[in-house]
């Protein structure tokens, strides 16, 4: 029996929606049923089939998604390294009731965003449809971006975006909502990479490791994109037989990752280059905002969007190399495209760009990754050795009929659909599709917004309803799991500072725990007031943070409003545990709550960790709040025992702060010769006044300082003249002033735990620092060296480590040996032992009250 | 005018209000206490009192002053809605009731009895919060306390237009908080 398969893609006309097409023509012509259809596409084409979706109206949770989250908080919440699009997966469109998904043996979702939620995958597969995925981009196992830009946290959980500042918690949000829905290997899931590059990042990703995978490239219609008649075709666009076309072009090329100021750049190096024997230097650009600012030397013909595939194959031909500088890319079309039609293409050497070109064949890959100038040197090297050369037009030619041929991709679809539903495909080409037939019954689908629980929380929840979409019922799911295993549920509730390095908030040690053994519900809240609107209320919050005992707490009105939401979620939901990481800023109200409260009658065991130093703390909360929680933590030794005498009855544990000692390592090249150079980052509990007067008196004596200070406080005192501030600064530029560093000097008023030493340690840089709280159990007596707080010691000590190259290498070894030992992988597997422990005390006491 | 009269506890804070502009109130200061803090809620200005320090902040006033005989007396202006009182310095613990209500409060409060949690939840859903914390006041801190817990339950079912900000009243009403944590 013939097999019946739907493609789905949001848009026909992007990457991924040319793709699909492709894909679909490819089943067609391998003997399988199949259509395509999307709900978003210029035109309704024969092979086009454009899903009808009923349109939201104003206040609707579907607009309110799209218009007021997706185009509007998540763009201006965009970091200046953001550099592809960000997605929630909803509002989507419920095709699960339309004729041809009903008939389909397989779901083939393409790019699904906005079409096919991740609620939707799993009905799907529990309704008996064989889903299968083609990775276009990482946004089906990340927290939402489309490309991670480096980042890894897809491989544990996402939890703080280096794309985004998201106040709403909207990475962690979408990464537990797509893990809950389809991952632990969803029973009927199936996954196509294109390339290896793709295979590998999905394969160590945490929600779709588990799951089937099938290594398919992407079709291509050869016929279509085949080479012709290049001399006429370059007399046309008025191009000499000399001269060099070079072609660059994208969906939309204002997208980072896709290059284009790499290619600018580029070309402007290459065009005061000396190249031999080579006529004019001209650009062919297509697609969105395809109109360069180009140097003098280089020739622009610059043809917009291009609806027509027959005029696009024509400028392959005609050019005479794609040029390709993406930094991050799966399987673009346009490689597969120009080589199609015997033009080489240059390109760094990553993502599936590796995979596709064979270098010095049908191609050039560039090393140095992002660096324009290495890219204009594999442009001139491109030129020099492919271009001319009608052995590499026929090698690329040969390629891609042997790798994307339509019969090619057909037949290995085919097989792994086979595979899936277990029957064998070999029938004649199946032309036209009965398939089509059922999409072309013009249904009006409803919005589908039925959101999976673990998106629709606090603060998305306020967000939406205080945008006048409150309401909705979130949709439980629980992620699959082979029966018998129990895994522990854990509410962890954590703020949102923006100041925070994204990989060093507190919370890190979640993505480190044993996947198999916990379920994770984060619950991020912004500091700051925006989710109580009015400034009575806010006022009154203020007052009544003090009535209560936590101040601090009522200073920040969306702790106050988030508080109730967790306490509702807990009413509906069972959790094993709830933990709140920051514990001066939560727990308020779920403490004082009855046991009846809560969801079965069974309140969750409750952790708060406390991080300010006690000098703080005493006034910030009491011994009989803290008496209301199963457990206290502290981050630092002498902070618990002090917190053991403050609140006897309670069990205090004390584990540090962690520390990402991936990401803050050690540069790979020495540090510059120059002034002896420092840096503090911060500003809470900073002694800058302190640091100061020590500097002064090393700069009196003539000694050169470079004291560089991150930090966005606007209250720092009178900045001496060694001084660089330095604020808004990107995660890479932090950590090169660290490694840049021959010291980390940070003297501080009171401390706990603090980051900044620790990042500047597992960069391999010393410290000094203030001889106070919890500083001496994190640097311990190799790593650095800490004073009294005092302006004549420090500089007496500053002096020393100046004179003492040697000694400071040896203390930047022990600092980075002493990080390692604060690594987030071992603080996952402290909480480990932590929540299993407080688990079993809740269920001592459960069954003592039974 | 009636006087509605608050103890200021020794070690923590009350809190006044909702008030109307009908209202005069006092703060009783504990016996030893020379000096208090007042942080005044609303839209308002603030009322005058003699020998007071004030400064306007956002939401409303904060004033500081030294009362001779232990017992501020204070007009309430249009606008203000809420007045926070406090010992300078003192660990906060909340105390919520009046030490004394009106006659016709007290009385009201003798009807307080079943479903009383259902009466309070459908207030707050309406957004009637200044008349839910006025039938919380007239309970009394024993039947508020043992009202709460239906209530916190009730509101979490099914909040409707609940003020978030008055939970924290809800909560000290429950479990024995509503005198001191």
């Amino acid at each position: 029996m013939t097999i019946k398969v739907v493609h789905i893609a949001h848009s026909a006309d992007g990457g991924a929606g040319r793709a699909a097409r492709r894909a679909d023509a490819a089943c067609r012509a391998a003997g399988i049923d199949s259509s395509f259809a999307c709900v978003d596409a210029r035109a309704e084409t024969e092979d086009v089939v454009r899903l009808k979706v009923a349109k939201a109206r104003t206040g609707d949770v579907a607009q309110v998604l799209t218009d007021k989250l997706q185009w509007s908080l998540i763009p201006a919440q965009r970091a200046p390294g953001g550099f592809s699009l960000f997605s929630v997966a909803y509002p989507g469109a419920d095709i699960a009731a339309h004729p041809a998904v009903v008939a389909a043996d397989i779901v083939h979702l393409h790019w699904p965003t906005w079409t096919v939620t991740p609620p939707a995958v799993r009905r799907l597969a529990e309704a008996g449809k064989t889903v299968f995925v083609t990775l276009h981009d990482m946004w089906m196992f990340t927290g939402g971006c489309h490309y991670a830009s480096g980042c890894r946290q897809f491989e544990t959980m996402c939890m703080k975006c280096p794309q985004m500042a998201d106040r709403l918690g909207l990475a962690s949000a979408g990464f537990e909502d797509k893990l809950a829905a389809y991952g632990g290997g969803l029973p009927g899931l199936h996954v196509v990479a294109l390339c290896d590059w793709m295979k590998g990042l999905a394969q160590s990703s945490r929600i779709l490791r588990d799951a089937p995978f099938h290594l398919i490239p992407n079709p291509l219609e050869t016929d279509v994109f085949a080479p012709g008649d290049r001399a006429a075709l370059r007399a046309g666009l008025g191009l000499g037989p000399d001269d060099v076309a070079l072609l660059f072009g994208n969906y939309d090329n204002t997208e980072k990752r896709k290059g284009a100021d790499i290619l600018v750049a580029a070309l402007k190096r290459l065009a005061a280059m000396e190249r031999q024997g080579k006529g004019r230097l001209h650009l062919i650009s297509f697609g969105r905002n395809s109109a360069f600012d180009l140097p003098e030397g280089v020739a622009g013909l610059n043809f917009g969007e291009i609806g027509d595939d027959a005029v696009l194959a024509a400028l392959y031909c005609a050019a005479d190399l794609l040029c390709f500088p993406s930094v991050e890319d799966n399987y673009p079309n346009g490689i597969v495209e120009v080589a199609s039609c015997g033009t080489p293409a240059v390109a760094f050497r990553t993502g599936g760009m590796a995979d596709m070109i064979d270098h010095g064949r049908t191609g050039w890959l560039v090393d140095g990754l992002g660096d324009a100038g290495a890219f204009a040197e594999g442009i001139a090297a491109a030129i020099g050795a492919l271009v001319g050369d009608e052995s590499v037009r026929a090698a690329c030619r040969e390629r891609t009929l042997a790798t994307n041929g339509m019969e090619v991709v057909g037949r290995q679809l085919a097989a792994a659909y086979g595979a899936a539903l277990a029957r064998r495909v070999d029938g004649a080409p199946v032309e036209p599709s009965p398939m089509r037939a059922q999409l072309q019954s013009h249904i009006l689908l409803p919005v589908d917004d039925r959101m999976g629980a673990e998106f629709l929380k606090p603060p998305l929840a306020r967000f939406l309803a205080d945008n006048g979409a409150g309401g909705g019922t979130p949709e439980r799911l629980r992620r699959y799991a082979a029966p018998g295993k129990e895994r522990l549920r854990v509410l962890a509730v954590r703020s949102f500072h923006e100041h925070h390095s994204v990989y060093s908030g507190p919370y890190h040690f979640l993505r480190h725990l044993p996947a198999d053994a916990y379920d994770i519900s984060n619950v991020t809240v912004p500091l700051g007031d925006e989710m109580m609107a009015e400034a009575e209320a806010r006022g009154l919050a203020r007052a009544l943070g003090a009535l209560v005992g936590a101040a601090p707490f009522g200073t920040q009105s969306n702790a106050w409003v988030a508080e109730w939401e967790i306490a509702r979620r807990l009413r509906q939901e069972r959790f094993d545990i709830v933990h709140f990481i920051d514990g001066e800023l939560g727990g308020w109200l779920v403490s004082r709550l009855p046991d009846s409260f809560f969801a079965g009658g069974v309140r969750p065991a409750l952790l708060t960790m406390l991080h300010q130093p006690e000098a703080l703390l005493k006034d910030w909360t009491s011994a009989a709040a803290l008496a209301r929680f199963d457990m206290l933590g502290a981050v630092a030794e002498h902070q618990a025992d002090w917190l053991r005498a403050m609140v006897p009855g309670v069990p205090v544990v004390s584990v540090p702060h962690g520390i990402d000692t991936d990401y803050f390592c050690p540069a790979p090249a020495e540090r510059a010769a120059g002034p002896f150079r420092m840096v503090a980052v911060g500003h809470w509990l900073r002694d800058y006044g302190l640091a100061f007067a020590a500097l002064d008196r090393l700069a009196a004596e003539g000694i050169a300082l470079d004291y560089r200070v991150v930090s966005h406080a606007t209250n720092l005192p009178p900045l001496p003249g060694y001084v660089t501030l330095r604020s808004g600064i990107s995660e890479d530029d932090l950590r090169q002033e660290y490694r840049e560093a021959d010291l980390v000097f940070m003297p501080l008023a009171a401390a706990t735990a603090n980051n900044a030493l620790l990042e500047g340690m597992a960069c391999g840089t010393p410290v000094m620092s203030t001889r106070t709280g919890g500083v001496p159990e994190y640097v311990g007596a190799q790593a650095g060296v800490l004073c009294e707080a005092e302006a004549g010691a420090m500089a007496e000590a500053l002096r020393a480590l100046i004179a003492d190259p040697a000694r400071r290498a040896a203390m930047g070894r022990a600092a980075r040996a002493r990080a390692l030992t604060f690594d987030w992988r071992e603080m996952g597997r402290r909480f480990d032992t932590l929540y299993r422990e407080l688990a079993g005390r809740r269920g001592a006491a459960a069954r003592m009250r039974a | 005018m009636s006087v509605r009269r608050w103890s200021v506890p020794e070690a923590g804070a009350c809190l006044a209000g909702p008030l109307t502009e009908a209202d005069e109130v006092a703060f009783v200061l504990p016996e030893g206490a020379g000096t208090v803090e007042l942080r005044g809620i609303g839209d308002c200005v603030a009322p005058p009192v003699a020998g007071a320090v004030v400064l306007p902040v956002e939401g409303g006033f904060w004033m500081r002053l030294t009362p001779a005989d232990g017992t501020v007396r204070m007009p309430v202006p249009r606008g203000l809605r809420f007045v926070l009182a406090q010992v300078p310095g003192a660990m906060p613990a909340p105390s919520f009731f009046p030490l004394s209500g009106l006659p016709e409060i007290q009385a009201a409060g003798a009807d307080a009895s079943d479903g009383m949690a259902e009466h309070l939840a459908a207030l707050l859903r309406r957004g009637s919060g200044d008349a839910a914390l006025a039938v919380v006041q007239r309970l009394g801190p024993a039947q508020a306390e043992a009202v709460m817990p239906d209530l916190l339950a009730m509101l979490a079912d099914d909040p409707g237009d609940a003020p978030a900000h008055l939970l924290p009243f809800l909560a000290l009403c429950s479990r024995g908080n509503a005198r001191c944590a």
